[in-house]
């Protein structure tokens, strides 16, 4: 279901995905429909287990669904060999990691620059850096940084290739409360200013009432998806 | 892709950030460079010196022995066709007295050349005093004996000739090709500079010397370009005469150019051998290295690939590792091989005598051991590279929570929690357990094959002079002598037993093969030459011929194959009845009266053995020395201290091996556990998380690295074992023969030790750092 009118920023088309652990096989996703619009900033919600991340994975090319259908930002990514999936990842998505995935032996800016050489946009990494607070702190090594500083230089790695989708992965797993909430705060504002589309996926309820869409995982399947007509702001949240 | 942008900031820091192991692998990387640029330079280096000294002293080609030779020879042999150049000379050994008096068994070689003109064939260089010019008592002494003896020109050196002492100065010190290595002959090829003169002397005085009864005994032939050796031999013959030609020795078989080849043949094996060893462990150690760095960046590579790196910026990326530690270990290696080869050069051949020295650039070993070196890093660290860019990104973001399964996750239940988990460990992880293992095993085989050169070597020696030759003196005599001198020999005071000995210059002919030896005769119950087999068990003599194991394959004889054994005046046909291990040369064994009628001399002998009474050894020496029969004795005190000091040159080399092989297991060990460590010092730092004291870790750790490292070492241990005789035979010939490799116990026991306390060691600086680490900051790491 997209906003009325809107771009399609992500298809799903009955997908499934499923694992083969030695003799057993796991359905880690099955029979997912899902459209998100573009700008859209759609919060996944689910117990441990529910194929948030496997849904975030397929969508951002990271992996390919057993079956169905995948379009991203126009592009059928179903049948993708590994150096097109390589393509559209650099193009297309941004990831935020629970675990931030800085490369510790690199400076903030240096792991910024790290995403932005891809697309030649070296000119971008200061940018990026200044639009998540973090001007000044480029120099820093992640280990001088705090736990929300590092989440940030996460994030600016990921806009400094000014995607168009942005997956996060509990981008608040590893943060205090207050940090969280900045970090959110931040990912709503680049979302409504720059209309970046954002998919979060956490297994924190109360983030759900900061999006515009909130979808419920459950084993695998869409248990529910409710839209959110008056989105709080991210400050507002509470858990 | 390699070095610049990010991932090439990345490959620098995380270098840098490993310094001590990447450290290691590029030291290991250094040292294989090294060796070979150093011991491929000084074999081309002498091999260029050698053959410009051949050259320029005319050395001969061959040289054959005559026998029953004439006044008229130099005419007969002028003008030989397909020879360049010809020398007829007279050559025999006496006994010299030691010019400090200390030893005795020392024997001068006396050769005659023209004088005031130089010899057309094996010339010599004199370095001091001058040549000689006729007069009569005075010769030229080879540099080696007057090196060691402290002799200048000038001087005066005593010989004893028939019984009787004579003085003879010193005119000149020469250097000289056929003497390069002072070996005595092909069967005694190690270098006696302190017990074996060479002396060069107008013909007048040679023969006086000598008081041969045949003017002339052999002639040297330098081969016309182009020119075959069996037939200007054949010419020799036909200008000779039937029977008259005993034996000949070509190039290729003279003691000291053998020797020497010998010496060439190990410089060039060690170049090829020692470096591949370095590589391989350098291969190893990557292996394992950026093995263990790819599995702990997983997640790293995770991230490059969601970023949108393809799988072949990971593969440069990581193989760029293995690529910056072969450069930088090639560029320093390659220098450090350059000069140390000059180095080696210089030292060796000061110590062989070398007349004229080339010492040239060696571009070809530098570029040679640079491009190796990076080949074998990058293929090496290739493999790590190329599991990494095979990754699914996906699965590279979840991480790895090991492969625990099967029986292995449930061995020890019972036990107690240290050994419980860390044998778990072990086998939960077996790949890296088995890398380790690995990286100990081949450490231990580096070293197991050093030592065995050193106690082999010295087992050996032992063995000759304690086992198979228990005698103190053997006399040589001028001629064959009748067998009363035997019981003339042990009426000396201080004689305990005298065994006679009949040494015959032979060859050994099969087909298309003809190998110059000497036959002995031993009395059948003889004790002061003992001969034995391979696996160390007594041979007894009898109606067959027993030959030196070397021969077997020069020769492709096996026992009972029937081979010629000729002499002038004398061929025969002779079974093989069994085969000898011998330390150094080659000879045909016979029992004494079978030769004796064989060879129609009947109960003549050329030689004696003798056993001396304990500390009469000198005083016998002397005695027999002024025997009017002896043309020179040869003493085992002499030898074996001679034997010893050359030993400890020997040692030198040995214990550099040594070293670079304890060297390179250290650092293969110290880096596979070390990384062992290191590479689980986040599960190491949970445990103390959840309230483990570090006595509980360094027990969990030392367990687990001592288990590994146990089967490691004895499997390295049991292969080094079994490669050491193939190791040690490899420089195996017909003048040096190794037995069956031996490694003493408590050098096994030593290695052991060693080992696991380099395992230990190496496990230091992890326990340190799980000690040290603040526990909030695991979390942290974990973040990043």
């Amino acid at each position: 279901m997209a906003k009325n009118g809107a771009t399609l920023a992500v298809e799903l088309e009955a997908v499934s995905r499923r694992f083969q652990l030695g003799d057993l096989e796991v359905a880690a996703l099955t029979d997912v429909d899902l459209q998100v619009a573009a700008g859209e900033f759609v919060v996944v919600l689910g117990p441990s287990g529910s194929g948030k991340t496997t849904m975030l994975n397929l969508i951002g090319g990271l992996d390919l669904p057993t079956t169905g259908r995948l379009v991203v930002d126009g592009d059928e990514i179903t049948d993708y060999g590994a150096r097109r999936l390589t393509e559209f990842r650099r193009t297309h998505i941004g990831f935020v990691f629970q675990f931030f995935n800085l490369i510790p032996s690199l400076t903030a800016a240096e792991n910024v620059a790290f995403a932005a050489e891809l697309v030649e946009n070296e000119a971008g990494i200061a940018q990026a850096l200044e639009r998540v607070g973090l001007a000044d702190r480029g120099d820093h090594f992640p280990a001088q940084l705090s736990g929300g500083e590092q989440q940030r230089v996460a994030l600016a790695r990921a806009l400094a290739k000014d995607p168009p989708l942005l997956l996060c992965d509990e981008p608040t797993g590893e943060l205090d409360f207050e940090t969280g909430k900045m970090i959110l705060g931040l990912m709503r504002k680049l979302n409504q200013e720059e209309g970046k589309t954002f998919m979060v996926v956490t297994h924190n309820a109360a983030i759900g009432a900061m999006a515009d869409r909130v979808i419920y995982l459950r084993s695998g399947r869409i248990d529910r998806m409710v839209i959110n007509d008056s989105p709080i702001a991210a400050e507002e949240v509470s858990w | 892709m390699v070095i610049g942008g990010s991932l090439g900031k990345k490959l620098v820091r995380d270098l840098l950030r490993a310094k001590a192991s990447f450290g290691a692998a590029i030291l290991v990387v250094l040292l294989g460079v090294t060796l070979f640029g150093a011991s491929y330079a000084s074999y081309k280096n002498l091999l260029r010196s050698y053959l410009y000294s051949y050259d320029v002293l005319h050395f001969a080609d061959f040289v054959s022995t005559i026998a029953g030779a004439d006044d008229g020879l130099p005419d007969r042999v002028a003008g030989l066709p397909g020879a360049a150049r010809v020398e007829t000379r007279l050559v025999g050994d006496l006994s010299a007295v030691s010019p400090d008096g200390e030893i005795s068994g020392v024997v001068a070689r006396v050769i005659s050349v023209p004088a005031p003109e130089h010899p057309a064939v094996n010339d010599v260089t004199v370095y001091a005093g001058e040549y000689l010019d006729g007069t009569p008592g005075e010769v030229l002494l080879e540099s080696s004996f007057a090196e060691y003896h402290d002799i200048a020109a000038g001087d005066t050196l005593q010989v004893v000739s028939a019984g009787v002492v004579v003085d003879l100065r010193v005119r000149g010190l020469v250097r000289t090709a056929e003497y390069m290595l002072p070996a005595k002959s092909k069967q005694d090829v190690m270098p006696q500079p302190k017990i074996f003169a060479i002396l060069y002397a107008d013909y007048a005085t040679t023969a006086g010397l000598l008081q041969e009864a045949e003017p002339y005994n052999q002639v040297a032939v330098e081969l016309a370009a182009g020119a075959d050796m069996e037939t200007v031999v054949a010419a020799l013959r036909e200008r000779v005469g039937p029977g008259v030609i005993a034996g000949t020795v070509g190039q290729e078989d003279q003691p000291s150019n053998a020797a020497l080849k010998l010496d060439l043949e190990g410089l060039r094996e060690m170049a090829r051998a020692f470096p591949m060893l370095f590589f391989a462990a350098a291969a190893i150690t990557l292996v394992i290295l950026l093995g263990r760095m790819v599995r702990a960046q997983t997640p790293l590579v995770g991230l490059m690939r969601a970023v949108g790196y393809g799988p072949r910026a990971v593969l440069w990326h990581y193989t760029g590792f293995g690529l910056v530690i072969g450069v930088a270990g090639a560029l320093i290696g390659s220098v450090a091989g350059f000069l140390l080869g000059g180095l080696v050069t210089g030292a060796y051949t000061g110590f062989v005598n070398v007349p004229f020295v080339k010492i040239e650039p060696e571009w070809t070993g530098v570029v040679g051991g640079t491009v190796g070196a990076i080949v074998v890093c990058a293929t090496a660290g290739l493999l790590p590279a190329w599991r990494a860019s095979r990754i699914r990104p996906a699965d590279a973001m979840r991480g790895d929570a090991g492969t625990a399964t099967g029986w292995s996750v449930r061995i020890g239940a019972s036990w107690p929690a240290a050994p419980r988990i860390a044998v778990r460990n072990i086998l939960r992880n077996r790949m890296r357990s088995l890398w380790t293992a690995l990286g100990i095993a081949m450490a231990a085989i580096l070293v197991v094959i050093s030592v065995a050169f050193l106690d082999t070597t010295n087992h050996m020696i032992d063995w000759e002079f304690e086992v198979a030759m228990p005698h103190d003196a053997q006399v040589t005599f001028s001629g064959p002598v009748g067998t009363e001198i035997v019981d003339e020999v042990r009426a000396l005071p201080g004689v305990a037993r005298v065994e006679p000995v009949v040494q015959l210059p032979v060859e050994l002919v099969t087909v298309g093969e003809r190998y110059a030896t000497l036959l002995v005769g031993l009395p059948e119950d003889g004790q002061l030459w003992n001969l034995f087999d391979g696996q160390e068990n007594r041979i007894a003599l009898g109606e067959g011929l027993l030959v030196a194991d070397a021969l077997r394959v020069r020769l492709g004889v096996e026992v009972g194959d029937e081979i010629e054994v000729a002499t002038p005046g004398y061929v025969a046909r002779l079974p093989i009845a069994g085969f000898v291990q011998q330390m150094m040369g080659s000879n045909a064994y016979l029992a004494l009266p079978a030769l004796q009628e064989r060879v129609g001399i009947g109960d003549l002998v050329t030689g004696l053995l003798v056993r001396s009474e304990a500390g009469q050894e000198r005083q016998v020496a002397k005695a027999l020395e002024r025997l009017p029969e002896t043309a020179f004795v040869s003493t085992t005190d002499g030898f074996r201290e001679m034997i010893d000091e050359l030993m400890r040159l020997f040692y030198g080399f040995v214990g550099m091996m040594i070293l670079f092989a304890v060297l390179l297991a250290f650092v293969v060990v110290f880096n596979t556990v070390t990384v062992s460590v290191m590479e689980r010092r986040r599960e190491l730092a949970t445990m103390r998380m959840i309230g483990a004291g570090m006595g509980r870790v360094a027990a969990i750790v030392t367990i687990e690295n001592l288990g590994i490292a146990i089967v490691g070492t004895a499997g390295g241990i049991a292969a080094g074992m079994a490669m050491a005789s193939p190791a040690v035979q490899l420089f195996n010939s017909d003048s040096f023969s190794f037995g069956k490799a031996v490694v003493a116990p408590v050098t096994l026991a030593a290695l052991t030790v060693g080992l696991l306390v380099v395992v230990l060691v190496s496990a230091l600086p992890g326990i340190r750092y799980v000690s040290r680490m603040e526990l909030a900051d695991v979390a942290r790491e974990r973040a990043t």
